[in-house]
């Protein structure tokens, strides 16, 4: 009972309001690539001046895309797996499976976060920056482990889901 | 154990969990993260960790993905797309599988402009999955359908797989580009008929809609005027110069939302519901992604697939056993890992032995993107399967592998006959030598 | 090359026996195909190690991104993901900012072998950039064939030529330098530059012949001005804890091969071996190799001197002797220029 209660007040409190926020600003960095890309094949298919660097900053924009989306695809379980064995299953039984499933992914997303934590102390040291534009690498680097960070709120949140019904009389 | 046994355990732990229902991207981390630790220490394994998923996502080739997803949707909601399959429809619609037919032309089509078959598998399927449901076809039958047509993505030029291929093997892409084009649209009229002979065999999948007159066919055309300006202006600004077949993604995406702004479809739904369709369906094709590389640089150092190569290449058999044989490790581990890590893997390795067996390089690149397209739709690691099911969701991944079945076998038969007529991939490229 | 495709196997070939439990088995990461001239160099040099030892010490080359992308290669080796790595210095913009001196524009190196010379003594001689490779045991230090230009359908006849054509650039000293004169450099990856030359996109690029035969951008250039525009230092590297674990003798022997030794190797083998066989394809598809007279290469280099000034104020701002680099460069490229 309490489980439940937690796992649903968190996802409404914290984790939706977040991931709506994450998946709103990636949508944002998608839409500006679109118009660097349109803008620089303008210039230069009409006035021969291409915008310097407009690769790198699409290469930048590229990891808000994907790390501000990936725990709203969690959230909204648009994630694809394969259920051709757990359809069969029911009850208590299936929300075994999604708790052990859950917490494997947990692991490994605590790992990739915790990996990107070191990261960005490392690109951060060794002052890596892009070619042409001298733009800081660390930044973005620190959007993985925000994503990241996110991405294990939602698996907590389906943990403590997959719990409360595992647990259920 | 030896790297070689932990990568069979690796591939059977990779089998157990995808189907004990888990992500495959977080399976794929998961074993390829595990297996590498193993082999090469928990430090490098992390090292792995840190940098594959920001370099899996910071690629500018990779931003096709995202904006072709933007441009199918945008295209879906300002109606572009449905006045086309309606036309489409009108022409096609009393055959068996009509529909799914012109859903092959379409991604022929699109195959022209674009270079990857996931971009084609989630542009074509969030234009046409839609309209075919409208006409009660089998979801499964429907989405197994685009899938497979998502696979010309790299065989009609311009080819992901060709580039890589070239630059791997030294071969002028310039004519692998040429060689592609007959074979792709030879294997786009094979899944036709596939498609032709499943629905004529199970009428129930494909309803088959009435006869339309030819003057109503004729009007119809005009409905559709939208997409082939979409369509012409993409092809027509690569082939001229004006933009590079990777930045072709963003001008379509463009394009669409200056239809879908014309249109007068801009309100909050309609945009909430392209975003977070785009947003969610490149979230799930960057995930496999970064799970497919992690689990990729495990194989590496498992050597599995080089020990492979090496025990194929030393049989004293005919070469064409032998590169039958060759196809059916491709076919093997297409099954298991992303097909473009599969052919930097082992091309080092196969391309000697297949050019001292005699045969052509420029014919081989051919073979190896279809080698790449049976990776891409052969369960349960497919790439486009994984796309498909992220457009169509509410159709389980396991009803589109039974459907996949008939186009898995078409991508054989369409191999052998490459194999019989090399000439069908080699005359394009003979004429400009 | 065409010719060389038979040795592209990941392993070092034919090896001595040995005693296995004895064998110290390496990992080498490098980003080029299976089949390039540099895959083939670094296959020699793993042999020669391995016969040198013995048998003792195995290092198996891992080609084309096998095991992480050429961007990430400092982190695949610091990680121990391979043992050993090669990496320009160019896809690390900021890790080794004095190193990069070498990329200045015009400096007049002109082919790999004086410049692995170049770099093997500037490293040898300058604290501040030894510094730079303190997280690592760097093997050795070279850098990349010259970096010519090539173009489709204008030839370049004189410096103001360059004005208004969209290259392709890959580092620091030909981006500035093209936009100093006038051009838009562009940054596109290599395996696209025959498409994007063949349909228009681009005018050309700046890139070494070695990039040019293995993409075959020959068949889509008509003009090379056969100039030194810049050169791409890169370095040979390995992970610190692993040099630490191998014993002395061992040490010793991958000390004696690497430096100057795996520099000359590669250089010959992987780049100025390239340079004739790409100016023989030109020829004999009746194409414009133009080389400067000595006069064009000096008026050119007075045109990039803006880029050498800008680039030391940008090393004094992050409190790094940029002059003392640069001069230091300029002596050793009379140096060996005197002795060619
Ligand atoms: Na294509
Ligand atoms: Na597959």
């Amino acid at each position: 009972m309490f489980l439940g209660k937690l796992s649903r007040g968190m996802e409404r409190w914290i984790i939706r309001p977040l991931c709506l926020g994450f998946s709103t600003v990636g949508a944002l960095a998608l839409i500006g690539m679109m118009f660097l890309v349109v803008i620089d094949v303008f210039l230069r298919f009409v006035f021969n001046r291409p915008i310097l660097g407009s690769y790198e900053i699409v290469e930048y924009l590229m990891v808000l895309v994907v790390f501000l989306s990936l725990a709203n695809g969690q959230l909204s379980k648009t994630h694809v797996s394969v259920e051709v064995v757990t359809q069969y299953l029911r009850g208590r039984i299936r929300a075994f499976f999604e708790f052990i499933t859950a917490l494997i992914s947990l692991g490994i997303f605590i790992l990739l976060t915790w990996g990107g934590i070191l990261q960005v102390g490392h690109v951060r040291a060794t002052h890596q920056v892009s070619q042409a534009l001298a733009i800081p690498h660390w930044p973005f680097q620190i959007i993985v482990v925000l994503g990241g960070v996110l991405f294990c709120l939602v698996l907590a949140a389906d943990i403590v889901a997959a719990l409360s019904r595992v647990l259920e009389k | 154990m030896t790297p070689l046994e932990v990568g069979i355990i690796g591939i059977i732990a990779l089998l157990l969990l995808i189907f004990s229902g888990i992500s495959v991207g977080v399976a794929m981390a998961v074993v390829g993260f595990l297996g590498f630790a193993y082999i090469s220490g928990w430090e490098p394994a992390m090292g792995v960790l840190k940098t594959v998923p920001y370099t899996t996502a910071a690629s500018f080739v990779m931003s096709v993905i995202p904006l072709f997803v933007l441009m199918g949707q945008l295209a879906f909601h300002s109606g572009i797309s449905n006045d086309l399959f309606k036309t489409a429809n009108k022409w096609l619609g009393h055959l068996p599988g009509g529909m799914a037919m012109a859903s092959i032309a379409a991604s022929a089509g699109f195959a022209a402009v674009c270079g990857s078959s996931p971009a084609t598998t989630a542009t074509v399927g969030a234009i046409s999955l839609p309209e075919m449901t409208k006409l009660k076809y089998n979801r499964g039958f429907a989405a197994a359908a685009v899938a497979a047509g998502g696979t010309l993505g790299i065989l009609i030029p311009p080819s992901n797989g060709f580039i890589l291929y070239g630059v791997i093997a030294e071969q002028s892409i310039g004519k692998l580009f040429l060689a592609g084009i007959i074979p792709g649209v030879i294997l786009a009229a094979l899944y036709m008929v596939t498609i032709y002979l499943v629905a004529v065999r199970n009428p129930a999948l494909a309803p088959q809609g009435p006869v339309t007159p030819w003057g109503e066919k004729l009007v119809s055309l005009k409905n559709s005027w939208a997409m082939i300006v979409l369509f012409g202006g993409i092809m027509g600004g690569i082939l001229s110069g004006v933009f590079t077949a990777n930045e072709a993604a963003a001008i379509g995406a463009f394009g669409a939302l200056l239809f879908f702004l014309l249109r007068r479809k801009l309100n909050k739904e309609n945009v909430v519901a392209c975003l977070t369709e785009t947003m969610n369906t490149s979230a799930m094709i960057f995930l496999v992604l970064i799970g497919a590389n992690i689990f990729g640089y495990f194989l590496t150092v498992t050597t599995l697939p080089q020990a492979l190569a090496s025990f194929l290449a030393s049989l004293p058999v005919s070469r064409y056993v032998i590169f039958i044989g060759i196809m059916t490790i491709y076919l093997f581990l297409g099954c298991i890992m992303d097909s473009l890590a599969m052919v930097v893997i082992t091309t080092p390795i196969f391309f000697p032995v297949v050019m001292n067996l005699g045969f052509d390089p420029i014919w081989y690149g051919v073979m190896m993107v279809v080698a790449m397209e049976m990776g891409q739709i052969t369960p349960p690691v497919g790439i486009n399967l994984f796309v498909i099911t992220g457009v169509a969701k509410d159709v389980p991944m396991h009803v589109i592998f039974r459907y996949i079945a008939p186009f898995v076998v078409t991508l054989i038969v369409f191999m052998f006959i490459m194999i019989a007529f090399p000439q069908t991939a080699l005359y394009l490229p003979h004429l400009v030598r | 090359g065409g010719g060389n495709k038979q040795q592209a196997t990941v392993s070092g070939g034919a090896s001595p026996q040995s005693n296995s439990s004895s064998v110290i088995n390496l990992k080498l990461h490098h980003h080029e195909p299976p089949g390039s001239r540099l895959n083939q160099a670094l296959l020699k040099w793993a042999d020669m190690v391995n016969q040198r030892t013995e048998g003792r010490l195995k290092i198996t080359v891992y080609p084309g991104e096998a095991l992480g992308k050429g961007k990430d290669t400092y982190s695949i080796v610091t990680n121990g993901i391979a043992d050993i790595g090669w990496l320009p210095t160019a896809l690390m913009p900021g890790k080794f900012p004095l190193t990069e001196v070498a990329n200045l524009p015009l400096l007049g190196i002109n082919s790999s072998k004086t410049g692995a010379k170049i770099m093997w003594e500037l490293y040898q001689t300058n604290p501040e950039i030894q510094k730079e490779y303190s997280e690592v045991k760097l093997l050795s230090i070279f850098c990349s064939g010259y970096q010519l230009i090539g173009t489709a359908k204008k030839p370049i006849n004189k410096l103001e030529d360059l004005k208004g054509l969209k290259l392709r650039t890959g580092g620091y000293g030909m981006t500035e330098f093209l936009k100093l004169v006038g051009g838009s450099p562009m940054n596109i990856p290599p395996p696209e530059l025959y498409e994007s030359i063949e349909k228009g996109v681009l005018d050309g690029f700046i890139f070494d012949w070695q990039g040019i035969n293995s993409n075959r951008l020959y068949e889509v250039m008509n003009y090379a001005v056969d100039v030194s525009v810049a050169v791409i230092p890169q370095v040979f590297i390995m992970n610190k804890q692993k040099w630490d674990s191998l014993p002395p003798d061992i040490q010793k022997v991958l000390d004696e091969l690497s430096g100057v030794q795996v520099a000359e190797l590669v250089a010959n083998q992987a780049y100025d071996a390239a340079n004739q066989e790409g100016r023989d394809y030109m020829q004999k598809r009746n194409k414009q190799v133009r080389q400067l007279t000595s006069e064009e290469e000096k008026q050119w280099q007075e045109a990039a001197k803006p880029v050498w000034d800008k680039w030391v104020a940008e090393q004094k701002a992050k409190g790094l002797d940029g002059q003392k680099a640069l001069d230091q460069v300029l002596q050793l490229v009379t140096k060996y220029k005197q002795q060619q």
